[in-house]
């Protein structure tokens, strides 16, 4: 329902990627599975999912890397196809898998290779380097970079001449903590400063909720959310459950429910409503056996949709 | 240089040995010199330089790199044609100069003739077609080593197509052809055409596969 009302949303919104029914089979499996995509412009949208759901080969598939079994896909208003591969990539830069380079060409000759490739002035290598701080490299081989220095690289050629789309596979993969919260901060700016729509996925469901403002929740191939992330934080919800002498009666006196389990739910949960229901219980010759609080947070959510084991 | 080196080591130790029957001074040291460069090391030298190429893109995710990049996959491959091609250029003016080199060590008199120049240029031109070929082979295998068996095993197939006159017919066949290893006859003007638009046919059947191939498939990373 949410991706019905997203999809009808999306007809009003522009979109910096759409799929219709993006499809991905290798023999009988489908790794992709009728995926509906959309993208806003100038978001940063979170691509969610356990690994091996099918978030890389979608990303490829919007690059024209692998081609789709069925379904279609516009990547900023252009259909993707063979014919037009290279006239929908000259607006987008991206970071699939692991970072591309040639270990034994320095960091500024990696980037070189790649202003040759996409036709960009001599200073948007420096422009790349700086962004990513790896201008203080010098002639040192790409091949004796850190994990953590060769994302940066990728991140590099990714940003290099300010695409209008940003596709990035799980960007900080490798970074140290500083590392990965400087370029979650780069991510979220991204939009502002340059203009550009981020795509970005990741495993990491605290990644995705601190640099993102939609998401999609993708499973075993399918789309199983997609909306604005304070969608997805309003159905993160708090409750109150206790057990009593007499759990029909309290329930009664609450104007709560009483589960079978011997739990009586009542939603509030704000000092004064708790105090204010034991005080009444009290009154009533009521024991309060239990009180607990219970809270489905984001992790819950993700959990019940995606029905596998969440990352943090 | 290090393969041209051999073959002309090899090549004027033969020559040396069989002076008694090499009486035709720098034509025979060329024949001995290019025998074992034409059978062998040149289309060696061709098949690893296009492995080598290759395997760039072979190593990690750099497909990914050049196919999300707003180059169609004709420039890409013939990028990969010009440099491999700059390679064996390389590789023929090293050919040339060890023979100049080796000959003057010997003893010949003289300098060689123009001729010579000739058909090393030519063996440039006839080496387009095996180029091709092997970045398809390296393209399709990403092994580094069987390419440059099949290119060594296309060299000899070459060689004695050329023995049988069918040089033209076969991609490998050209530099043979055109080196006049063997001594069966230089290349005349009559057989130029045809040379050039067999080298040109075969090299733009091995190159549009490979663009098919790479535009066709799926992006494949290591």
């Amino acid at each position: 329902m949410v991706i019905e009302a997203l999809r009808e949303r999306g007809d009003q919104m522009e979109l910096g990627v759409q799929t219709s029914g993006l499809t991905k089979a290798y023999g009988g499996t489908k790794v992709v599975d009728a995926l509906d995509l959309a993208v806003p412009r100038g978001s940063v949208y979170g691509f969610l999912g356990p690994n091996g759901a099918g978030k890389t080969t979608t990303m490829k598939m919007l690059l024209g890397l692998v081609r789709p079994s069925a379904g279609s896909a516009k990547v900023l208003g252009m259909s993707v196809t063979p014919r037009n591969r290279v006239q929908v990539n000259a607006h987008v830069g991206s970071l699939i898998e692991s970072p591309s380079r040639y270990p034994h060409l320095t960091a500024r000759e990696n980037l070189e290779v790649v202003r040759s490739l996409r036709g960009l002035p001599k200073r948007s290598i420096g422009e790349a380097l700086a962004t990513v701080r790896l201008d203080h490299t010098g002639s040192k081989p790409v091949g004796a970079f850190s994990l953590g220095m060769r994302q940066r690289l990728g991140l590099a050629i990714a940003l290099m001449g300010n695409p209008e789309l940003l596709l990035l596979d799980e960007p900080t993969n490798g970074l140290d903590p500083a590392g990965i919260q400087e370029i979650r901060e780069l991510i979220r700016h991204l939009p502002v400063e340059l203009g550009c729509t981020v795509l970005v996925s990741s495993h990491l469901l605290s990644e995705i909720d601190q640099m993102s403002d939609h998401v999609g929740i993708i499973s075993h191939g399918k789309m199983v959310w997609q909306g604005p992330l304070g969608e997805l934080h309003a159905r993160a919800r708090r409750w109150l459950e206790l057990r009593t002498t007499d759990n029909e009666r309290a329930a009664r006196l609450l104007k709560a429910s009483c589960g079978t389990d011997g739990w009586v739910r009542v939603s509030a949960f704000d000092d004064e409503s708790v105090a204010r229901m034991t005080l009444s219980l009290a009154r009533e010759g009521i024991g309060i056996v239990r009180l607990e609080e219970r809270n489905k947070g984001l992790e819950d959510i993700f959990l019940a949709l995606t029905g596998s084991e969440v990352s943090l | 240089m290090a393969l041209p080196s051999v073959a002309a080591a090899i090549g004027t130790f033969n020559y040396v040995s069989n002076l008694e029957i090499l009486k035709l001074g720098w034509f025979d040291l060329w024949t001995q010199h290019t025998l074992c460069a034409g059978l062998y090391f040149l289309h060696a030298l061709i098949g690893a330089s296009c492995s080598w190429l290759m395997r760039l893109e072979h190593r990690g995710t750099n497909w990914n790199l050049l196919m999300a990049s707003p180059v169609g996959t004709v420039s890409i491959l013939t990028a990969k044609l010009f440099v491999a091609w700059l390679m064996l250029a390389v590789a023929l003016v090293a050919t040339g100069a060890l023979f100049v080199g080796c000959g003057k060590l010997v003893g010949l008199p003289g300098m060689p003739g123009h001729e010579f120049a000739l058909w090393l240029a030519l063996a440039w031109i006839g080496g387009l077609a095996p180029i091709a070929y092997q970045l398809l082979a390296s393209l399709l295998v990403r092994n580094f080593a069987a390419p440059v068996g099949v290119a060594v095993i296309g060299g000899l197939v070459g060689f004695f197509a050329h023995a049988y006159d069918k040089a033209l017919a076969w991609p490998y066949g050209l530099v043979v052809l055109a080196l006049n290893s063997n001594g069966n006859g230089a290349l005349g003007i009559s057989r130029i055409v045809p040379f050039l638009a067999s080298s040109v046919v075969f090299t733009a059947a091995a190159l549009g596969t490979a663009a098919f191939v790479l535009k066709r498939l799926d992006v494949k990373t290591a």
